[in-house]
């Protein structure tokens, strides 16, 4: 969020923008900056306007006001340099492929510069990043929903993206899956820039470096802001917050990290 | 069945029947799984009973108007290849649902279709030929078609299979890698089109429907990869198609019904084959 001068453009700028879906506002007025290798957090209410700001990003819809830029360019134009993860419930869990065919997926039609060899070792490689590579000739459809989440990521990675975007990953994920995922995205974040996507503001953990707050407008917070009163703010009314430096011990409530 | 056989070296017609059997199923085998796994099936079937529409029609322009070139041929191409792009433009241009889409498609299709054929004069083929076609009646002009078809297909299936594959399991995702996937999916439903009308022509329109659907969804069972499912897909067709012929021969059934029968029939007994496999285990 910082506007320190960077060599290069930062990855994401949003400029005044605005949109609304059949003249109903979803988003108005949004400035943004996300610089190179941060780590982002989407949170607010169902119906905010979080899934808009993902595709507005990814150059699925176009703004009705103001500018978007990724990589200092339209968005439609470096699409195919973001990688997309989407929540792994829409899918056929019956179609026939195996998790190597699903992560060679993410290769097609990516104006990549190289020959087989090369794709295949990408793909391998994404296996290894989301600890896949053993399950690479498994049917698809034998997967647990973490590890076809997993394998998603992994088709996102196959051709070396400069960031990754989430839809709510962690959704109808059991929470040891849900940790194992957020362990890989932070080792991911050290190679790129990561946006995620989530309704579940529970998730808000040590790696995220932002968290931008959406509803109709957008309001970011570096991660140690964010407290009661903005979480209030942000869903007008009072909910059960839950804190991941918190612990529960006979001796009483501890706090690890402060 | 040892009729059939027996018989099989004697009549031509038998013999032409036999090869129409097996040229059908590489078609219904590549197009049925890609059908199938994208869940088409019914605008398969909506394509299919429009081009009852068009085969009447032409029907009445050549008996009535005196039109040569309207043929039930021609004339199914230009209602399938119609009823293809209005369902796709429909799909992405309007807010109707797809179910009230295929069945409007559906209805009027075979509703204008029946008009035509009431209001032609003379010999009037019988509805019931094409709705379940006779495969006895196969001319070699339909079986060079046909194999002309398979050539296509198989040639589009083994140099587009990533693209097709990246756009049946996640059509947004391909739009963002830069597919064009609007061009991929209106070429692809012309080609649905097309193999509807040509196996219309052989089969009917109702075992059309069928032989693309179950035995692509049998293969679906077995296969855990799409060209194993191609592959199963068209042994299961070759089964069906060859096997209902064989089995309707003495008893004079229709072959079509019977056709449809035993693809149904494989598809229980693989079912059930695996629901004990999966008990055992």
């Amino acid at each position: 969020m910082t506007t320190h001068s960077a060599p290069t453009p930062p990855d994401i700028v949003f400029t005044h923008v605005s949109f609304s879906y059949d003249s109903e506002p979803v988003l108005e007025d949004v400035n943004l900056t996300v610089d190179h290798g941060e780590f982002i957090g989407i949170i607010g209410p169902n119906g905010g306007g979080k899934t808009t700001l993902l595709r507005l990003v990814l150059g699925l819809i176009s703004p009705e006001t103001g500018m978007i830029r990724v990589f200092g360019r339209p968005p439609k134009e470096v699409a195919h340099r973001i990688g997309y993860v989407p929540q792994h419930l829409q899918f056929d869990a019956s179609f026939p492929a195996t998790v190597f065919d699903i992560v060679s997926m993410g290769q097609v039609g990516r104006r990549l510069k190289c020959g087989r060899k090369e794709k295949k070792q990408a793909a391998m490689e994404a296996l290894a990043a989301v600890n896949l590579l053993p399950y690479s000739r498994r049917p698809f459809a034998g997967l647990s929903g973490g590890q076809r989440q997993r394998a998603l990521i992994a088709r996102a990675l196959a051709f070396y993206p400069r960031m990754l975007l989430f839809d709510e990953p962690t959704a109808n994920v059991d929470s040891s899956s849900g940790e194992k995922l957020y362990r890989i995205l932070a080792e991911l974040n050290k190679r790129m820039t990561i946006l995620v996507v989530s309704h579940d503001i529970g998730f808000v953990n040590r790696h995220i470096t932002s968290v931008v707050c959406v509803n109709h407008t957008v309001v970011i917070h570096p991660t140690s802001d964010l407290a009661g009163q903005n979480i209030l703010d942000l869903y007008g009314q009072d909910i059960s917050l839950v804190r991941h430096d918190h612990r529960c011990s006979s001796e009483g409530h501890q706090c690890s990290n402060s | 069945m040892l009729e059939f056989i027996a018989d099989l070296q004697k009549f031509p017609f038998l013999q032409m029947a036999l090869a129409a059997a097996l040229l059908a199923s590489v078609a219904c085998g590549i197009v049925g799984s890609y059908v199938t796994i994208r869940r088409m099936t019914y605008i398969a079937g909506a394509i299919a009973h429009c081009t009852l529409g068009g085969m009447g029609a032409a029907r009445y322009l050549q008996t009535e108007m005196g039109i040569g070139i309207a043929t039930p041929l021609t004339g199914a191409v230009a209602a399938a290849l119609l009823a293809a792009l209005l369902i796709s433009w429909l799909q992405a241009k309007s807010d109707l649902r797809q179910d009230t889409i295929l069945s409007a498609v559906w209805a009027i299709g075979m509703a204008v279709g029946i008009i035509f054929i009431s209001r032609t004069s003379g010999y009037n083929e019988d509805l019931m030929s094409y709705l379940f076609g006779d495969i006895l009646m196969v001319s070699p002009v339909d079986l060079v078609l046909i194999g002309l078809l398979d050539g296509g297909l198989v040639l589009a299936a083994f140099f587009f299979h990533n693209e097709l594959d990246a756009i049946a399991f996640d059509e947004e995702f391909s739009r963002l890698s830069g597919l064009p996937v609007d061009l991929y999916n209106t070429l692809f439903l012309c080609t649905v089109a097309l193999t509807v009308v040509l196996l219309v022509q052989i089969v009917g329109i109702i075992l059309v429907v069928a032989l693309l659907a179950l035995p692509a969804a049998t293969a679906g069972r077995l296969a855990n990869r799409l060209p194993a499912m191609i592959t199963a897909a068209t042994l299961l067709c070759v089964c069906s198609t060859v096997g209902g012929l064989g089995l309707s021969y003495s008893p004079d059934l229709p072959a079509g019904a019977t056709i449809i029968l035993a693809a149904g029939a494989l598809y229980l007994t693989v079912d059930i084959f695996l629901k004990i496999k999966g008990k055992i285990k």
